[in-house]
């Protein structure tokens, strides 16, 4: 397993992830990609399963056994705590099943009881990436870089600088990409922010940084336009900047999605070839 | 993630817990969680104090009720019928045994006849109070008479009495056989009376004879010293446990806690040790089919949630297998197997108004009110029925103990294999959840 640093798109040194949620190392053609993507979803969606039922069977099950302790030491009439003595054990295995069926991409201490049945985290990032890889369907076309949703905060992703005044700030680079094919080379960069204020308050914003450079390998590459700031679908364009066939856009995106119908519209008006969706 | 390494340490450490819990729970509990209750079966007045109780065999290998008290003796049935009633003076001290060979029990009585400075008159009767040996006056040989004993040495039986001086005397039929003293017995009085006298088999037949300044003798048919022994503190009580392949073992109570365990036949000391405080009775008992003391009394200072009182369980070398604190310094303790599972129950009597039924390992069965403590004696006394508790105080009480056994699984190791079962099923659930690799 090759470290994602080592990815050539990747210009931050990233650490190996700590897991438990989901990473992917690409550097495939896009077929391989989107299949790679593919199996990775599928693996964690089978762990989830695994996790939910053993959690809904298993802490219900030793807590509802501690509670009938108790209630059989009452029912048999021998007056003696026999059973009762066991329910500390049962309640103990309870509260280890419950930490061991922690939701992957949830900071452990931080996770309450709705986190065990919400949606993973990391389901609606990986299923963008896969949506984004399934278009570049050419085997000619590389995929290089990494998506990492082993989840957040991480010592790696604080931000030089904090905490300040209580508040830490952490950046989490969760996925980073580049596509080439014969008439664009994509690099896109998605970002969480996540500010953790005094008191256990979490602000959090997503962003996402795409450069688009322009091929031709018969001739002069097209000129890109910088598309004017402002809503595009479920993007927010905030800075766009094009020079010749070069264009770099800084984007707010959903809550962790990278929209990628809205990104290649955005490509396509801009004058970049990019697949239909 | 690497969740596994901690889950799994934690629930083998829960495991380990599990298997502690579940030994604790046998050890107090018994192998079968049993419920116990005692109904009376009957109750007579005696009219008078009482200050013994004996379970005797009577005829035809009938349980029978000795009661002897300040100033009467009476025999009883396991029905509640006084069969036989004698007038005895203030003083007197009496023993049960069988003086005559044919499997009924006899009483020996020790009188010191008035006016004072009078002979000790020394008697053996039946269960009807009829003579079997005839009133011996013992005029230099005793003063006060501070207990009585039946020796079964080989040959012709022999009472024994001995004074608040610490000197013994011996008869067989009318004929004085012995006398003994232990050193310095010159003054007469409490803190020197020999009120300790056990006939014990080992050696052929030897009588131990404790005596309150701490000293206990082994004293043969001939009234020879075999042995001596003497405890650090004054000796308290002094009771004798028959080990297994015959060997007896006595043990020495002291006032202040300390215990001597005496090989009765040489003295030689198998183990010593000190208790809570003052050992008030002991009592030879059985906890697993193994012969053990049962020692209690006053606990100083309180132990535990401040109990005053303490009964200890302690094997033949001295080692302490339980000591359990109760309410109230233990007055009077008894040992039978109520329920056939070759532990012995313990039936005490407390100072804190309390009669408690409990299993050596310390688990309460039963817990009563009683109302004078230090007037109440207790025996158990096997019938045809089983087993009868006699209570006596201002009135004799017999008491049926029963016990309703649980189902089998409900006791601590099948309950606790459950749970281990669960715990490994846990285990094997949250171990199979392994993450997917990065890739």
């Amino acid at each position: 397993m090759a470290s994602p640093g080592g990815a050539r798109s990747s210009a931050l040194a990233h650490p190996v992830p700590d897991p438990p949620g989901p990473f992917l190392h690409l550097d495939h053609s896009s077929d391989q990609a989107a299949r790679a993507a593919d199996t990775l979803a599928a693996r964690w969606e089978a762990f989830e399963r695994g996790r939910r039922w053993r959690f809904f069977v298993l802490v219900p099950a030793l807590l509802l056994a501690a509670l009938a302790g108790g209630v059989l030491d009452l029912a048999m009439g021998f007056h003696v705590r026999l059973a009762t003595w066991y329910a500390p054990m049962l309640v103990g295995a309870a509260l280890l099943a419950r930490s061991a069926t922690r939701p992957a991409g949830r900071a452990g201490r931080a996770a309450r009881l709705r986190h065990w049945w919400a949606p993973p985290a990391w389901r609606k990032p990986l299923a963008s990436c896969r949506e984004m890889l399934a278009a570049w369907a050419d085997p000619s076309d590389q995929v290089r870089g990494w998506i990492d949703l082993s989840g957040s905060p991480q010592p790696h992703q604080r931000v030089a600088g904090w905490p300040r005044h209580g508040a830490t700030l952490y950046r989490d680079v969760w996925c980073r990409l580049s596509i080439e094919t014969r008439r664009l080379r994509l690099g896109l960069r998605a970002i969480e922010e996540r500010l953790v204020l005094p008191g256990g308050r979490i602000r959090r914003r997503w962003r996402a940084h795409v450069v688009a450079v322009a091929r031709e390998p018969y001739g002069r590459p097209p000129q890109l336009r910088a598309p004017v700031p402002g809503a595009a679908g479920r993007l927010q364009i905030l800075a766009a900047r094009a020079h010749r066939h070069r264009l770099s856009l800084r984007l707010k995106t959903p809550r962790r999605r990278l929209a990628w119908a809205d990104l290649a519209e955005v490509l396509r008006v801009a004058g970049a070839s990019v697949p239909l969706v | 993630m690497s969740r596994l390494g901690p889950v799994a340490a934690t629930l083998l450490l829960l495991g380990a817990g599990d298997a502690l819990v579940t030994h604790r729970l046998e050890t107090l509990h018994g192998p079968r969680v049993t419920r116990w209750a005692a109904s009376q079966e009957w109750s007579e007045a005696t009219g008078d104090e009482t200050w013994h109780v004996w379970p005797a065999k009577g005829a035809g290998g009938a349980a029978r009720v000795v009661v002897h008290g300040s100033k009467s003796l009476a025999v009883w049935t396991l029905e509640g019928k006084r069969v036989a009633h004698g007038v005895i003076p203030w003083g007197t001290n009496v023993a049960v045994a069988d003086f005559t060979g044919d499997g009924q029990e006899e009483i020996a009585v020790a009188t010191e006849n008035l006016p004072p400075a009078a002979p000790v008159s020394v008697q053996v009767v039946d269960q009807s109070m009829n003579e079997v040996t005839p009133n011996v006056g013992l005029l230099e040989s005793l003063e006060n008479p501070a207990s009585v004993a039946i020796a079964s040495f080989p040959g012709p039986r022999q009472v024994v009495a001995a004074d608040f001086r610490g000197c013994l005397a011996s008869l067989v039929g009318p004929e004085l056989a012995w006398e003994y003293c232990f050193p310095n017995s010159k003054v007469g009085g409490d803190p020197y009376a020999v009120r300790h006298l056990l006939p014990v088999d080992a050696a052929g037949g030897l009588l131990l004879a404790g005596r309150a300044t701490g000293e206990v003798d082994g004293i043969d048919a001939a009234g020879k010293r075999a042995w001596s022994f003497r405890l650090a503190e004054p000796l308290q009580t002094l009771a004798v446990a028959r080990r297994d392949g015959g060997a007896e073992v006595a043990f020495a109570g002291g006032d202040k806690g300390r215990f001597a365990l005496l090989d009765a036949a040489t003295g030689q000391v198998r183990g010593s040790g000190t208790l809570p405080g003052m050992v008030m009775v002991a009592r030879p008992a059985a906890w697993n089919g193994e012969p053990v003391i049962a020692a209690a009394g006053l606990a100083e200072p309180s132990i535990r949630h401040q109990y005053s009182g303490y009964v200890a369980m302690l094997d033949g070398r001295g080692a302490r297998l339980a000591v359990t604190p109760v309410d109230g310094e233990v007055m009077d303790l008894v040992a039978a197997d109520l329920d056939g599972d070759g532990t012995d129950e313990l039936v005490a009597v407390t100072g804190a108004y309390r009669l408690l039924l409990l299993r050596p390992s310390g688990a309460v069965l039963i817990d009563e009110h009683v109302a004078e403590p230090s007037r109440t004696k207790l025996a158990l006394v096997r019938g045809s029925a089983g087993p009868t508790l006699v209570v006596s105080a201002q009135s004799l009480e017999a008491k049926r103990v029963t016990h309703v056994d649980a189902p089998a699984w409900y006791a601590a190791r099948p309950i606790g294999a459950a749970v281990g079962v669960v715990l490994l099923i846990t285990l094997a659930l949250l171990a199979s959840l392994r993450p997917p690799p990065p890739q």
